[in-house]
C-alpha cells in the first residue's frame, strides 16, 4: 500500500520527457520519480495498492471510485486534478504500458499525461475511466470500460469525446441498449463498423438531428430509441 | 466544426429577457441567480421552461415552471458540477403536449453576467515544445485556439505574465494567426450569430477593439458574392493595429527596458 500522490510540475515534466524518450528507446527502464521533489501528497491522505491487478478499465474505475467515496471525496473534487491522474499512470505504469518482449509501446502522450484540454482528456486511460464511471454510474459504462486498462476503444473515441453526448446518461443508455450484448458481456459485432447500417457513427449523427427538435434531456432512453429510423431496428433485438 | 441548422422552426429567445449570475459567497456553496422574463412572449402558456447549466462533461437542469408561470426553483446550487468557472447556460421552452417534448424556443451559450467581461478567450498551456518557443494550437473547446508555450524555458510562467518584451514580440502575431485561421481555415458561416463559440468570442473581441468600424460583409470565404479577401485582410490589420494601440503601457515598459540595457 502506498500513499496517493499528485505530481508537481517537475514530476509531470520529468514523466513527460521520459515518455518521449521511451518512444525512441522502448527498452528504457522506468524513470524513478519516487523522490519527494516530484510530487505532493494528496490531501486527505489516502492509500492505494501498488500491486493491484485490474482486469478491466471498469475494475480500475470502480476501485478508484470506492477509494474516493469511502474517504468522502466527491467526483468534482478530483476530476480536474490532472496531475493526480498523471501520477496514477506513473504509479501503475507496468499495467498501463506493460513490457512485452523487453519493450514498452508508448501510444499517444495524452493517454498517459492528463492535460487540461477536454478535447484530449477523454483519452487518458485513468482519468477518463474514472470520469465516465463516476459521471454515468456503474450500469451505463459497459461500452467504454469493458476492456483492459490500456485499451482505448472506438466507443470512447466517438461518444466520450463528445461532451454534449457523454454528459447525458439517457443517450448513453440508448447506445448501450443498441450495441451491448449482455449475454457475452461485449459489444455486438460490427457496432462501430462504418459500413454497417445503424452503426455508432450514424447514431451520433441522428442524436444531433433529434436534439434540434426534441428536448432530449427529459426523454427516457426508450423514447429516444423509438425516434430512431428503421436502420437501427436490427440493433434493438 | 460544429454547425447548427434550424430546419425545425425553433425560435431563438432574445437575451435581454434573461439574466444569470453566479453566487459563490454563500459559505462555499456555489449557486446561480436567474431571471427569465417571458411575460410578453408568444409561446404556449403551458410550455415548460428549463434552464440547463453546462460545461465540459457537467450538466444540471433547473425547472423554471411554465411560460405563463415562471417559478424560480428553490435549489439553484451548482456544487455538484466539477467545472463552474466558465459555466454556460441554455434555456429551452418545451411543448410537452405531444408525446415527446418539442423545443419551441431556445437560447444557448449564455454566460453569467459576471463572466461576460472576464472570460479568457485565449487559454494558455505550458508544454514541452522542444526547440520551439511557442505555437498556436487549435485544440481547445470547439477546436478553439490555445497558446502553447514551451515550459522548458526557465521561469517562463513569470515571463509570460510580467515581461512586456514577451508580450510585445508575440501577442500581435498570435492575434493575427487566430483571425487568419478562423476566417481562412475554418468557416464563419454567419457573422451575426457564429455557430462556433470561439468564433463568436473573437468577433466580439474585434467589435470591442473597433467599435466604430463596420464589420466586413462576410467572413465566410465560401461566400463568393459577399466575401472580399482584401477587405477582410485590411480588417484584420486594423484589429492588430488597434490591439497594439490598446497596449500602450506594455509598449512603454518594453521601450524603457531596452533603453536601460
Amino acid at each position: 500500500m502506498e500513499q496517493l500522490k499528485i505530481f508537481n510540475q517537475v514530476g509531470e515534466t520529468a514523466f513527460h520527457n521520459f515518455l518521449n524518450e521511451l518512444k525512441i528507446n522502448p527498452s528504457l527502464d522506468l524513470i524513478d520519480l519516487n523522490d519527494s521533489q516530484y510530487w505532493v501528497d494528496f490531501k486527505p491522505a489516502l492509500v492505494i495498492e501498488k500491486n493491484k491487478i485490474f482486469s478491466s478499465r471498469f475494475d480500475l474505475a470502480e476501485y478508484l471510485d470506492n477509494i474516493f467515496k469511502n474517504a468522502g471525496i466527491k467526483r468534482n473534487e478530483v476530476i480536474g486534478n490532472n496531475r493526480l491522474w498523471t501520477w496514477l499512470t506513473y504509479f501503475w505504469f507496468d499495467q498501463i504500458c506493460p513490457i512485452v518482449n523487453g519493450e514498452r509501446k508508448v501510444l499517444q502522450i495524452a493517454k498517459y499525461i492528463c492535460g487540461q484540454d477536454f478535447r484530449t482528456y477523454y483519452r487518458h486511460f485513468i482519468a477518463s475511466s474514472y470520469n465516465i464511471y463516476s459521471l454515468l454510474g456503474k450500469s451505463n459504462t459497459f461500452l467504454f470500460l469493458y476492456q483492459s486498462i490500456n485499451v482505448h476503444n472506438d466507443f470512447i473515441e466517438q461518444l466520450a469525446s463528445r461532451q454534449e453526448i457523454i454528459s447525458q446518461s439517457n443517450l448513453i443508455q440508448a447506445a448501450q441498449t443498441l450495441y451491448w450484448n449482455d449475454l457475452i458481456n461485449k459489444p455486438k459485432p460490427a457496432a462501430t463498423d462504418r459500413k454497417k447500417q445503424g452503426n455508432l457513427r450514424r447514431l451520433i449523427r441522428i442524436f444531433g438531428q433529434i436534439e434540434l427538435t426534441y428536448d432530449i434531456f427529459s426523454m427516457k432512453p426508450e423514447e429516444i430509441l423509438n425516434l430512431l429510423p428503421k436502420e437501427f431496428n436490427g440493433w434493438k433485438d | 466544426m460544429k454547425r447548427r441548422f434550424n430546419y425545425t422552426g425553433r425560435n431563438k429567445l432574445t437575451m435581454d429577457k434573461i439574466k444569470i449570475s453566479l453566487n459563490d459567497s454563500d459559505k462555499g456553496k456555489k449557486s446561480i441567480n436567474a431571471k427569465i422574463d417571458l411575460s410578453d412572449s408568444k409561446y404556449p402558456e403551458d410550455a415548460r421552461v428549463f434552464l440547463d447549466a453546462y460545461h465540459k462533461t457537467e450538466r444540471k437542469r433547473f425547472d423554471f415552471g411554465t411560460v405563463s408561470e415562471i417559478k424560480v426553483p428553490y435549489d439553484l446550487t451548482i456544487d455538484e458540477l466539477a467545472f463552474t468557472d466558465n459555466l454556460m447556460f441554455r434555456i429551452v421552452i418545451v411543448d410537452e403536449s405531444s408525446k415527446n417534448g418539442l423545443i419551441v424556443a431556445h437560447a444557448d451559450r449564455i454566460r453569467t453576467d459576471d463572466n461576460l467581461d472576464k472570460k479568457p478567450i485565449l487559454p494558455v498551456s505550458f508544454e514541452n515544445l522542444n526547440y520551439q518557443a511557442w505555437k498556436i494550437e487549435f485544440k481547445g473547446d470547439s477546436n478553439g485556439p490555445i497558446l502553447c508555450i514551451n515550459n522548458q524555458i526557465p521561469n517562463i510562467e513569470y515571463i509570460v505574465k510580467n515581461d512586456p518584451m514577451f508580450f510585445i514580440y508575440i501577442f500581435h502575431t498570435v492575434v493575427k494567426e487566430i483571425f487568419l485561421h478562423m476566417i481562412f481555415v475554418d468557416v464563419v458561416e454567419d457573422l451575426e450569430d457564429p455557430s462556433t463559440d470561439w468564433h463568436a468570442d473573437w468577433i466580439d473581441f474585434a467589435k470591442k477593439l473597433l467599435p466604430n468600424e463596420a464589420l466586413p460583409k462576410s467572413l465566410n470565404h465560401h461566400d463568393e458574392n459577399e466575401f472580399d479577401k482584401e477587405t477582410v485582410l485590411n480588417w484584420i490589420d486594423k484589429i492588430i493595429e488597434e490591439f497594439c494601440n490598446s497596449k500602450l503601457n506594455e509598449w512603454q515598459e518594453f521601450k524603457s527596458k531596452l533603453e536601460n540595457k
